[in-house]
C-alpha cells in the first residue's frame, strides 16, 4: 500500500463566519420609510410595488421608494447602500428569479442588514436551496426571504396582485421581527 | 500550500470523485510534487492571490489554481495561461460570479493567440473546437475546476445552470494564423505579434455554420447573420457579444473578395439588427420597463450587438470544406463582458491586479471583517 499526499483544491463552502447579523427590528407603521431595490428582472418592479402597496394597507406606510439597480447582476454599491440606508427604515430586494439575479438581490439585502436597515429578499420558490446556499457563503446562514411561485414574468397582473398578497403578512414580520 | 490529505495511492482517483472534486470526469490526483511543479513552472508563490470573488467572500490564490490545473491534466509549462485566463476571469467586468451561477448555463469560452500558445501544442486547425488535443482541453477544465472547486459553483450549491452544455467542461482554443493581411487576434486587441493574448468570454455552446456553394463575402456572412438573429438566443436585441470562429474557406473567401477583418465585423454588426417582427415570429416579446433595452432605432431594427467590437472575429479550424463556429454571449453585456489580457512570461514581474481585483471589497465581506 503506497500512500500520498494531495493538496486540497478546494475552498471551504462556507467561509468563516464574519459576524453579520440583522439588523434591530422595530413595528411597521406610518413613520417607516419602505425602499423597494428593483433589480430590472421583468414584472420585478410591478411585484414589489403591488407588495408595498398592502403594506401600506396594512401596516399604514406613508413613504415608499423604488431604486433601481438597472441590472440584476451586481449587487449595490457602497454610495447606493449609504443612500439607502440615509434614507430606509425597511427593504425589500428583488426579484430573485434566476440564478445570478437571486445572489445578488439576496447579497444587497444583506449589505442593508449590515447597514443597520431592516431587509429581505424577494425570490421565486425554485430559488430558495440556491439562496440558502448563497445565505451560509455570505455569512448570514438561514437568512430569510420572501417566496413567490416560479415563473413571474409570465404572469398576469392578476396573478401578480394574488402572489403580492400571500407574501404581504410574511414580509412584513421579516421587517418588524 | 494548502492541507494536505494523505490517501492511498491506487485510490485517490475515487478519493478526488467522493470529495466531489471532478466535473464528472476523472482527475489527475494534485500531489504535492505535481502542484509544486506547476507553480514553480510559472514562477508564482502559491500563496500569490490572483483575485476576488467578492460576491462569494472568496480569493483566488495561485495555489488553488495550481492544484485544480493539475486534476484538469495540464502540464507545468501550461500553467502561465491558465493563470491569464483565469486573472481575466477575475477581473470584475467578467463577473464571474455571475457567469458561473447563472441559470443560463455559460461556458468560459477561451481564446488565446501567440506564441507561447503555440509553444505548449495548443490546437487551432482541424478540431480546434473540438477533442484531441490536451492543452486546449485541460486549460479550459482548469478554469471551471477552478470554479467548481474554490467558488462553488456545483450544481446544487452556486450553480444554478438550468441545462447547461458541454462547453461547461472545457471550451478553449488557440487562433490560427488568418490569410494575409488579415491581423492575428492579439495585434487586432492593440498588442503586439510576439505577444500572446488571452480573451475570456462567457457563451452558448457552439453553433456550426455551413455554407459550401458560395465564395461571396455577403453570403458567407448572412449564414452568420441568420444564426445571430435566432429569436431564442437571449441576447438577441439585447445587446451581447459573440465569437466568429471563421474557418479557414470563409476567411479566404472574403479575404479574396478585398474585405478587411474590420468590414466583415461592420456588415455583422449591422446585418445582426432584428425587427420586431422576427423577435415575436420566434415567440419572443420585447422587454419592457426591465432591465434590458430594447429600444427600437430609426431603422426599425433593435441591436443585437450595440458596437462593432463586440464582435470577435478569428481564424480557426482546418482547410477543407466551408465550416466555421458562432458563439454567442449567454447573456447581454449588462452582465458580462469579454475580456482579454496579455500572458506573462514565467519570472515576470507581477503587474498590480487593479482596485478591486484582488481585495474583497469590504461591504461585502460582511461588517466584522470591515472592522
Amino acid at each position: 500500500m503506497t500512500m500520498i499526499q494531495l493538496v486540497d483544491p478546494t475552498l471551504p463552502d462556507e467561509p468563516p463566519p464574519v459576524g453579520r447579523a440583522l439588523a434591530s427590528r422595530r413595528p411597521l407603521g406610518p413613520s417607516t420609510r419602505l425602499t423597494l431595490v428593483d433589480n430590472g428582472k421583468p414584472r420585478a418592479r410591478e411585484l414589489l410595488q403591488l407588495i408595498a402597496d398592502g403594506l401600506r394597507v396594512r401596516c399604514g406606510l406613508e413613504t415608499i421608494r423604488i431604486v433601481s439597480k438597472g441590472t440584476a447582476s451586481r449587487v449595490l454599491d457602497d454610495a447606493e447602500v449609504a443612500d439607502i440606508a440615509a434614507t430606509s427604515d425597511a427593504v425589500i430586494a428583488g426579484l430573485g428569479d434566476c440564478g445570478a439575479c437571486s445572489a445578488c438581490s439576496l447579497a444587497d439585502a444583506l449589505r442593508m442588514e449590515d447597514a443597520g436597515v431592516p431587509a429581505t429578499v424577494l425570490i421565486s420558490d425554485v430559488f430558495t436551496g440556491h439562496i440558502a446556499a448563497f445565505a451560509a457563503t455570505m455569512g448570514m446562514p438561514g437568512y430569510h426571504c420572501a417566496v413567490v411561485p416560479h415563473p413571474v414574468s409570465t404572469k398576469d397582473a392578476a396573478q401578480l396582485a394574488g402572489f403580492a398578497a400571500a407574501v404581504t403578512e410574511q414580509i412584513a414580520a421579516q421587517l418588524s421581527g | 500550500m494548502a492541507d494536505l490529505i494523505s490517501v492511498e495511492d491506487c485510490e485517490a482517483i475515487e478519493y478526488a470523485y467522493a470529495q466531489g472534486w471532478t466535473d464528472g470526469l476523472p482527475v489527475v490526483p494534485p500531489t504535492r510534487d505535481r502542484v509544486s511543479s506547476m507553480l514553480a513552472a510559472a514562477a508564482i508563490d502559491a500563496e500569490h492571490v490572483l483575485g476576488a470573488v467578492p460576491e462569494r467572500r472568496r480569493l483566488i490564490t495561485a495555489g488553488i489554481a495550481a492544484a485544480n490545473a493539475v486534476m484538469a491534466g495540464c502540464r507545468p509549462e501550461y500553467f502561465p495561461l491558465v493563470l491569464a485566463a483565469l486573472e481575466a476571469t477575475l477581473d470584475p467586468a467578467f463577473k464571474l460570479n455571475t457567469v458561473t451561477t447563472s441559470t443560463g448555463g455559460a461556458a468560459i469560452c477561451v481564446i488565446f493567440s501567440g506564441p507561447m500558445a503555440e509553444a505548449v501544442g495548443m490546437n487551432g486547425k482541424h478540431n480546434a473546437l473540438g477533442t484531441g488535443n490536451r492543452a486546449n482541453a485541460t486549460i479550459g477544465r482548469a478554469l471551471r475546476l477552478v470554479a467548481s472547486n474554490a467558488l462553488g459553483a456545483k450544481t446544487g450549491r452556486l450553480d444554478a445552470t438550468s441545462i447547461g452544455h458541454p462547453g461547461k467542461f472545457t471550451l478553449c482554443f488557440v487562433e490560427d494564423a488568418p490569410p494575409l493581411p488579415w491581423l492575428p487576434l492579439r495585434v487586432q486587441q492593440g498588442y503586439s505579434p510576439g505577444d500572446t493574448t488571452v480573451t475570456v468570454i462567457g457563451t452558448e455552446g457552439p453553433r456550426q455554420v455551413a455554407n459550401q456553394l458560395s465564395e461571396r463575402p455577403e453570403d458567407v456572412l448572412a449564414s452568420f447573420v441568420v444564426q445571430m438573429k435566432t429569436a431564442s438566443s437571449f441576447i438577441v436585441g439585447k445587446g451581447g457579444q459573440c465569437v466568429v470562429v471563421l474557418g479557414h474557406e470563409h476567411a479566404l473567401a472574403i479575404r479574396q473578395a478585398g474585405w478587411t477583418q474590420q468590414q466583415a465585423r461592420e456588415y455583422l454588426h449591422r446585418h445582426s439588427r432584428v425587427l420586431p417582427g422576427e423577435l415575436a415570429a420566434g415567440g419572443i416579446h420585447l422587454e419592457r420597463g426591465a432591465q434590458h433595452d430594447m429600444s427600437v432605432g430609426p431603422d426599425g431594427r433593435i441591436a443585437t450587438f450595440r458596437s462593432v467590437e463586440d464582435i470577435i472575429l478569428v481564424t480557426a479550424g482546418g482547410p477543407g470544406a466551408g465550416w466555421s463556429a458562432y458563439l454567442p454571449t449567454w447573456a447581454p453585456t449588462l452582465h458580462s463582458r469579454a475580456v482579454v489580457r496579455r500572458v506573462r512570461v514565467p519570472g515576470e514581474a507581477l503587474p498590480d491586479c487593479g482596485p478591486d481585483g484582488c481585495a474583497l471589497p469590504m461591504g461585502l465581506a460582511g461588517p466584522a471583517a470591515e472592522a
